[in-house]
């Protein structure tokens, strides 16, 4: 189920003082399973493309078709266009109301109109993915929860309708070392389980690294690069331009580089330079 | 007798903290001295104490056992909180939710206005602060109106134009994107620098420690590691046990020296590395 | 999109009347209100007539802009009419149509009191239209700081619209943020019938309940922190000052006043 996007342009309240051109002219087309790192600066548009994917946000020229559907056409019902793409906000605990983290869950599917034994059936199996205990936590109050497992308790909510398509919107935000590790282990593994096509938004080119099959860069609204992580960390300069960063190890890489060492020159992992700098010193069997 | 010079504008002394008369000890016997002028990073994980100790020392939490000493002054004692709270400035972790006023230069007034401050005098003060986070033109912009990243610099501006004797910043980056936090670091870190503000920068974020003087890492409350970043960074295993992270270098390091090599302790950063590595790699250079 | 929404009706200026002092402006509203109700009879509505063109040209506000003020009144306005028109007493009968009749008197009192209610809000909304609401919530403070002896919170009161009026475009972002969160997982806000969408509104409430606590709870600590403590011992960065034109304006409306007194007296 690809995700064509064509032409997309969005410009915030147009034809007034305020208008705001978000997204200008976006041509991006995305695979069934691919892991999307998008990555981009605040105000790059990041956040408005993903809101278009699922029909949130309509365009203002261009075209969004998900899975043969053109969500601009009229008439398109949007809850199909919910139910294959599912959208993680950034902080989603931030959206808990119910009573109870099952009921929470449920909310998703019971809005689709399935019937309460099939909801029953998601809640489960949405809390086996996320890795949260249906028999310990299903009937606590989602409030009393510590914050990383609220979030996955919100991830859940959007699980539970099955999408095709996931996308989390910087699902990492302002949890420490120990939670980012958890949540990007889990998304690792909702994405490895397949039939899943992951976009994640993202400002940590560490995590996105070790994750994303391909990345997307934004900047100001436009899509500036897209390429395996291979191929985008090599151009360092270009990124640092538009206020990004690349992984230290390929920093490491280019700076070794730049003083003499012969290495290749797209390496980005600590790993894979670690065994470079193995080679150069003549110790890669140790 | 010490002069007002060298007492230190922030001491704990076997300090601890218990939110409920059953629970574990939130801040766990912490005794800490910082140095007049120093940036200290207080390094933790969510629970490990660091947010409770950054309340103990402006006199928000009172210790169940022990001391905070905020320019020698107990924050025990009911007639000086006031005095307590102006010397020890805090800059909380939400930019939402600690600017009170509507227009910029008008939440850098909040504080002296509760001062008793005459306004001939607080003019001056408020037009420094701003100045010395770099938002003087945009001092009568709407809060709503600004970036995470100026919104704290904002909160810094309100406590620094209260002229405190240290500032303490909880978890003041973690909302922001990466752009904001070295944006609202370097701004402190420079206060620190040109005016030797005494900086207590409470963080998850390695990264951030890795630029202090010293590192003081917390585990269950208690005092775990102690010490230059370079000390504190050469304990890879231990903190990534204590589940943070180390600079990406430094584990490099540990690899790299774990399989043969012997690079020095405390490489912390990339331009650390490439100069260590010509030396074990090309030594005649 | 719900942040698109500007706050109150405050349109910002540097005429005259923004520059009044706004213990002024809320005096002079005081006033006014009085004027409109020491009209006589309908034709002395030239003095406030007369009062609001001269303070719509200082204002550069337009009469139009004044009377769109009274646009979201205009039922109320219809219905004040009618009513006066058919059940007000009177003898000289003009239409009688069964048990309704239209007099002379009731035709004059209807138009008198429609008078009443388009002055009425025409002339208050030059107070909002000129204040911003920092300056409304000062001036309200600073006159109702006498009140202090009896235990009025005024201090209190104005720091409660300082902190509603900053927060205001905070918690409007966020509805927006939840809205959208909860229309990713379903949710319909639009369709079905009253209770229906009531009910919808639960996912986007709660959460905006539960975080504008939160909201609460980490302001009030920094407030702390950064040495709050209620209004005692308080200096403030805008101190209001009266300026000669504050007494020109005061002078000019009580006079307005009592000529509309006087010419009650005159005719009724």
């Amino acid at each position: 189920m690809p995700i064509q996007v064509e032409h997309l342009t969005h410009t915030y309240m147009p034809g007034s003082p305020f208008a705001a051109t978000a997204l200008h002219d976006v041509s991006l087309t995305i695979e069934d399973g691919e892991f999307i790192g998008l990555l981009g600066h605040t105000g790059s548009g990041k956040t408005t493309l993903v809101q278009h994917l699922n029909g949130l946000v309509k365009p203002t020229s261009g075209r969004v078709v998900v899975d043969g559907l053109d969500l601009s056409e009229k008439g398109v019902s949007l809850l199909e266009v919910r139910k294959k793409v599912g959208l993680v906000f950034q902080y989603p605990e931030y959206q808990l109301f119910e009573e109870t983290v099952a009921k929470d869950i449920a909310f998703g599917p019971k809005n689709m109109g399935l019937s309460a034994a099939e909801t029953d059936e998601r809640v489960r199996a949405a809390m086996r993915r996320v890795g949260l205990d249906y028999e310990t936590m299903a009937e606590r109050s989602p409030f009393e929860l510590s914050g990383g497992q609220m979030r996955r308790v919100a991830i859940a909510g959007v699980l539970a309708m099955q999408p095709k398509v996931l996308i989390l919107d910087e699902p990492t935000a302002g949890l420490d070392p120990a939670g980012r590790r958890s949540i990007l282990t889990m998304i690792r593994e909702l994405h490895a389980a397949g039939g899943l096509t992951v976009i994640m938004v993202s400002h940590s080119m560490d995590d996105i690294s070790t994750l994303a099959t391909r990345l997307v860069v934004m900047s100001r609204g436009e899509l500036v690069m897209t390429g395996s992580p291979r191929e985008v960390f090599l151009r360092q300069d270009a990124l640092r331009s538009i206020g990004l960063g690349v992984p230290q190890a390929a920093e490491l890489t280019h700076a070794l580089i730049a003083e003499g060492f012969s290495l290749p020159d797209d390496l980005y992992t600590l790993s894979e330079v670690r065994d470079a700098i193995l080679r150069l010193a003549g110790k890669e069997n140790a | 007798m010490q002069t007002q010079n060298q007492v230190s504008p922030m001491q704990t002394q076997d300090v601890c903290y218990q939110y409920d008369e059953d629970s574990r000890l939130a801040v766990n016997h912490v005794s800490l001295e910082i140095e007049k002028g120093s940036f200290v990073a207080v390094l933790g994980h969510n629970g490990s104490g660091k947010s409770t100790l950054a309340k103990l020392m402006n006199a928000l939490f009172l210790p169940t056992e022990g001391r905070v000493l905020v320019c020698g002054l107990d924050t025990a004692a009911e007639e000086e909180v006031w005095n307590v709270r102006r010397h020890a400035g805090m800059v909380f972790q939400n930019p939402d939710n600690q600017i009170v006023a509507n227009v910029v230069r008008e939440d850098v007034a909040f504080g002296l206005e509760n001062l008793g401050v005459p306004q001939e005098e607080m003019i001056p003060r408020i037009d420094r602060a701003l100045a010395a986070v770099r938002m003087t033109e945009r001092a009568s912009f709407a809060p709503h109106m600004l970036s995470g990243g100026q919104k704290q610099r904002v909160a810094v501006a309100g406590v620094l134009a209260m002229q405190p004797e240290v500032m303490i910043l909880d978890e003041a980056t973690a909302m922001l994107d990466p752009s904001g936090r070295a944006d609202v670091l370097n701004t402190v870190r420079k206060l620190n620098r040109e005016q030797g503000m005494t900086v207590v920068w409470i963080t998850h974020f390695m990264e951030e420690a890795a630029t202090a003087d010293r590192v003081v890492v917390l585990d269950k409350g208690r005092v775990a590691l102690d010490g230059t970043p370079a000390e504190v960074f050469s304990h890879v295993e231990e903190i990534k046990a204590l589940g943070l992270d180390v600079p990406p270098m430094a584990d490099l390091a540990m690899q790299l020296n774990a399989r043969g090599m012997s690079l020095p302790a405390g490489v912390l950063t990339v331009a650390d590395m490439v100069k260590e590595l010509k030396k074990a790699l090309c030594p005649s250079k | 999109m719900l942040r698109d929404i500007t706050l109150g009706q405050y349109m910002p200026g540097n005429t005259v009347v923004h520059r009044l002092d706004p213990r002024t402006k809320i005096i002079l509203t005081i006033f006014y209100i009085a004027i409109i109700f020491c009209v006589a009879s309908p034709i002395w509505y030239v003095i406030p007539l007369v009062y609001l063109l001269a303070v719509s040209k200082l204002s550069g506000l337009t009469p139009k802009r004044l009377l769109k003020s009274v646009k979201p009144l205009r039922f109320l306005l219809i219905l004040t009419f009618v009513l006066n028109l058919f059940f007000s007493s009177g003898t000289t009968v003009w239409i009688q149509w069964g048990v309704l009749r239209v007099t002379r008197e009731g035709f004059i009192t209807a138009v008198h009191f429609s008078m009443r209610l388009i002055f009425l809000v025409a002339g208050t909304s030059i107070l909002t239209l000129t204040t911003s609401p920092v300056a409304l919530s000062d001036g309200i403070e600073m006159l109702l700081k006498p009140l202090k002896v009896i235990h009025f919170p005024a201090h209190e009161l104005a720091m409660m619209m300082t902190i509603a009026l900053r927060f205001i475009p905070t918690l409007i972002e966020e509805a927006d943020k939840i809205m959208k969160a909860q229309m990713a997982r379903g949710a319909d806000f639009e369709s079905g019938n009253l209770i229906k969408r009531a009910k919808a509104m639960i996912p986007l409430l709660v959460p905006l309940f539960v975080s504008a606590f939160r909201r609460a709870g980490d302001l009030a600590m920094a407030m702390e922190a950064r040495c709050y403590h209620g209004g005692e011992g308080r200096t403030r960065l805008r101190v209001l000052k009266y300026a000669k034109i504050d007494l020109y304006a005061l002078l000019i409306t009580v006079g307005a006043l009592v000529v509309t007194i006087l010419c009650g007296m005159w005719i009724k």
